[in-house]
């Protein structure tokens, strides 16, 4: 133990330690960084996007988008979240950030993308401020200037008044008098730079209301779709519905009615009728069918983001940033997936920088071996690399945290007594950032006396990442690639199961498959009654293929509506049938979701060698923990009980001990679907 | 008519320690280049790709404008240069070798290995190095105790190994570069490949690289989730004080 000097009393006994949050989960939480660490890799990626908007919107013809940046780290724990943390904060004002993980659904990697950036965009900025409410504002705005400077939208009555409640110095003032024979032509331009000016302070112009009513008025929406379809854009004929749905979320409240028609119209899912006629949309414009194969929904998931990238020629360039790629590794159809969204994405979607995250074995040895050539040149042929921390830097970083944790000069030179630096540095030039925080958070405890310190254990590690999901209201929205990572990776722990991914079903993206039985899995987040009539209907045909040992499963999260809602007639039959063959509808409950984003969190902290255990432990444990779970997801239909005909599971008790599995049977909340509660 | 790949493994090793050019083995399996049915020229170089890293053959030997390749047991090595040098100085007796002269009577790649085989040699004081000038001079052990009438005790095998192999850093780098470029461009190298490329003793490549990352040139990095073979950890580098093995080494271009 290192005694301190003069130490009346031992500073750091009882404080919290300012080195143990050493991990980056969400780039947009990214602690303060220090000068020289990774600063020449962030001033190449804002150097890659500086063309992008180089000249002010509306940018039209669209800024083409630059190759693919791969960012790559040496090993674990170099600070890819955090460059992007830092990335996000250096263009905070410039572009739409949207950080993503890689889908795990390789048929439907678009509808993956863009669910996770139609989130991001509405992810609340405080208030009811999110970046969707200032894309709408944005492209709203200038084009509706571009109308005003063209002739083809009226002026906006604000300009004129503020331009009389403006001081104006003398030269101002006769300059506005020569030029009142054409005052016409000053009140264009005037309400064109107002207009442009409430797009670039969108914060402020939320509370204009005058400027959003006028903005969303019926008769400007026509007009701007009229200036919208005289651009080079090509948005299909969807101008009119587009800005109706830009207009819908910056009227409406978040989650309010029309809000939510709106993103579900953005997030490429069918609408009903009275969602529909909520955004005053035609059936055409609701162009999502509930009957559209994998392939038509991947095509239109596709085209709204092409769509939402166009329209960025109106606002800021889009950043799509692709991190926690270690999940991918081994899953070669994922990985090929990954390769041909970023060729996509470069080659046909304007007004945005793609940016890959990676170790660079995983990605050298594992991944870009998988992905086609073709795909691999849409990469850029320099990449980002990232360098340790140097002792100079390092020095630098720790005194900053405990300068930030509240420590006096006295307790920090305490902390370096000894050479304790050089100690870590001992035969080496450089260390992951990571592994310097790590070793400085010990490096605390040892100076705070605390006892011995022992790495929590796999279950005490989930339980706090439980602890945390629950606490995160944002985190319990259904997440499909979350609970297909759940069946595939959790799931593969059953007894002489087989993973598959039925190649010609429509609505079942996963399988387990045993020699004499076979268990079909569905994620779907809408609730629209052709949807499921579908969905039902599948499953009956596939029941009658597989024979009587067949079962299928479609899971729901807490936040989606129930289904069957209780207007369904025809769906409501079908999913009866489709019950009586063996197929259920999984409530999950709050806790249950929460223990498997949980379950994901901590899988990929293991992978990123955030633990003290790596990545096959950790799913044997967790595919041990939930195994009472999977067995009764894997139950045969004729052996799960049966409660006045209908089929059910008993999905919901959360299983605290393997030994106490829980309860068998729940009753159903109605016909069709099981209850997780 | 194309011949199976399958063959090229076999083809070096029938070249022995004379090696094999890259233009024969291209012209042999590619063909020219309006042949008919020719072997996709990637294909080949893919398949010599494998060999190398399998660690079945070795090379490119840069020798003029050839690119030799051998068999892993074929060709010059420290050792077989080392041993035909004092050959060499022990048939000249007393009549001195210069090293010019000595580089002048080996032939193709030897010549490559001789200042580290000259040091080899001397250093397992099997040849005793003289000067005049500037210019060095060998005279073999046997003939000195002949001479001078005296005994030479035996060479013991640890006196001859120990420095038998000194890798350098400027023996590390083009080594290093060469595989960084078959990686295209990731830069960070393998301990294990490195140590198959060089043909060096697992300690002495751990000792250079502890010694350059102490020094700053060469950057050495702890494993990821990726799964690696028993051998590539084998030969990772433990530096005490620091609980995880180094698997790979970088090397910056500005370093």
């Amino acid at each position: 133990m290192t005694s301190l000097p003069h130490a009346a009393r031992n500073p750091f006994i009882d404080r919290k330690n300012p080195f143990a949050d050493n991990i980056v989960y969400d780039p947009r939480d990214a602690p303060a960084s220090v000068a020289g660490l990774n600063d020449s890799a962030l001033a190449a990626l804002v150097a890659q996007f500086a063309p992008l908007d180089a000249v002010p919107p509306p940018r039209i013809p669209p800024a083409r988008a630059p190759k693919a940046q791969l960012v790559i780290s040496r090993s674990q724990g170099y600070g890819k979240t955090h460059l992007l943390g830092r990335l996000f904060e250096s263009l905070e004002d410039r572009a739409a950030t949207i950080y993503l993980r890689p889908s795990q659904d390789p048929v439907k990697p678009w509808r993956s993308i863009l669910h996770q950036a139609v989130d991001e965009l509405a992810h609340p900025l405080g208030g009811d401020a999110c970046q969707l409410k200032f894309f709408a504002l944005g492209v709203l705005a200038h084009l509706a200037a571009d109308g005003v400077r063209d002739g083809g939208v009226p002026h906006h009555p604000v300009a004129r008044l503020r331009r009389r409640r403006m001081p104006r110095s003398p030269l101002h003032w006769l300059a506005r008098q020569l030029r009142l024979w054409n005052s016409s032509r000053v009140e264009a331009e005037e309400a064109e730079q107002f207009l442009r000016d409430g797009a670039a302070s969108p914060r402020h112009s939320l509370s204009d209301h005058d400027l959003i009513d006028w903005l969303a008025a019926p008769e400007r929406l026509d007009a701007l779709a009229r200036c919208l379809r005289r651009t080079e854009l090509a948005l299909g004929g969807r101008e009119r519905a587009l800005l109706q749905v830009l207009a819908a979320i910056l009227q409406d409240v978040r989650h309010g009615e029309r809000w939510s028609a709106a993103i579900k119209w953005l997030r490429a899912e069918p609408l009903e009728p009275e969602e529909a006629q909520a955004l005053s949309l035609t059936a055409a414009d609701s162009d999502a069918q509930a009957d559209f194969s994998p392939h038509g929904i991947n095509g239109l998931c596709f085209e709204r983001l092409q769509t939402l990238c166009k329209l960025a020629s109106f606002h800021k360039p889009f950043l799509f940033c692709f991190d926690q790629t270690e999940e991918l590794v081994g899953d070669h159809a994922l990985i090929k997936a990954l390769g041909k969204c970023v060729e996509r994405l470069v080659a046909t979607l304007p007004n945005h920088l793609t940016i890959v995250t990676a170790n660079e074995p995983n990605w050298r040895d594992d991944m870009a071996p998988h992905i086609e050539p073709p795909h691999q040149d849409r990469f850029s042929e320099q990449f980002v690399s990232l360098k340790g921390v140097r002792a100079d830097v390092a020095t630098e970083l720790v005194r900053q945290r405990l300068v930030d944790g509240g420590f006096d000069d006295s307790a920090i030179n305490a902390f370096f007594a000894g050479k304790w630096l050089d100690r870590q540095y001992s035969g080496l030039t450089e260390l992951s950032a990571r592994k310097l925080l790590t070793q400085a958070a010990e490096r605390f405890r040892e100076l705070a006396e605390a006892p011995e310190f022992t790495p929590p254990t796999l279950e005490a590690l989930f339980e706090a990442e439980r602890r945390k999901m629950q606490k995160c209201a944002a985190q319990h929205c259904f997440d499909a690639d979350a609970l297909l990572w759940f069946v595939k990776e959790v799931g593969a722990g059953l007894a002489g199961v087989t993973i598959e991914r039925p190649e010609e079903s429509q609505h079942f993206s996963l399988c387990w498959q045993w020699a004499d039985r076979c268990v079909y899995f569905g994620f779907e987040g809408g609730d629209h009654h052709r949807s499921w009539s579908a969905i039902a209907n599948e499953a009956i045909a596939l029941a009658g293929r597989e024979g009587g040992a067949f079962s299928a499963r479609a899971l729901r999260t807490p936040d989606l509506p129930h289904v069957p809602r209780e207007t369904w007639k025809e769906a409501r039959t079908a999913l009866e049938s489709a019950k009586a063959k063996g197929f259920t509808v999984v409530e999950l409950s709050a806790d249950r979701y929460c223990q498997i984003l949980a379950a994901r969190a901590l899988h990929s902290d293991a992978l990123q060698g955030a633990t003290a255990f790596d990545g096959g432990e950790t799913l044997d444990w967790l595919q041990k923990r939930f195994a009472p779970f999977l067995n009764e997801l894997a139950a045969a239909p004729q052996a799960v009980g049966s409660d006045g005909g209908q089929n059910e599971i008993a999905a919901g008790a959360p299983t605290r001990d393997l030994n106490h599995p829980a309860p068998a049977v729940h009753n159903a909340r109605s016909a069709g679907s099981c209850s997780d509660n | 008519m194309t011949i199976p790949l399958d063959h090229l493994l076999s083809d070096v090793a029938a070249a022995g320690d004379a090696g094999v050019s890259l233009s024969k083995l291209t012209k042999k399996y590619v063909g020219k280049a309006g042949a008919k049915a020719r072997t996709p020229e990637v294909e080949f170089r893919d398949r010599l790709a494998v060999l190398l890293r399998e660690g079945a053959i070795r090379g490119p030997f840069k020798n003029g404008a050839a690119q030799l390749y051998f068999a892993a047991d074929k060709g010059p090595t420290v050792e077989t240069v080392a041993a035909k040098v004092v050959q060499l100085v022990l048939h000249a007796g007393v009549k001195l070798l210069s090293k010019a002269a000595l580089r002048g009577k080996l032939k193709g790649l030897d010549k490559a290995y001789l200042a580290d085989a000259l040091a080899q040699a001397v250093a397992r004081r099997a040849i005793l190095e003289v000067a005049c000038g500037v210019s060095q001079y060998y005279i073999h052990r046997d003939v000195a105790a002949e001479r001078f009438n005296f005994a030479a005790e035996p060479l013991s095998m640890g006196e001859a190994r120990e420095p038998a192999w000194r890798v350098t850093f400027e023996d590390l780098r083009p080594v290093y570069n060469r595989l960084k470029a078959e990686q295209k461009g990731f830069p960070s190298v393998k301990i294990y490949d490195l140590m198959r490329a060089l043909g060096a003793p697992i300690d002495e490549l751990h000792r250079l690289i502890a010694q350059e990352a102490k020094m700053g040139r060469v950057l050495i990095n702890p494993t990821t989730s990726v799964e690696l073979p028993r051998e590539v950890m084998d030969a990772a580098l433990r530096l005490p004080g620091h609980s995880e093995p180094f698997v790979t080494i970088v090397i910056e271009d500005e370093l």
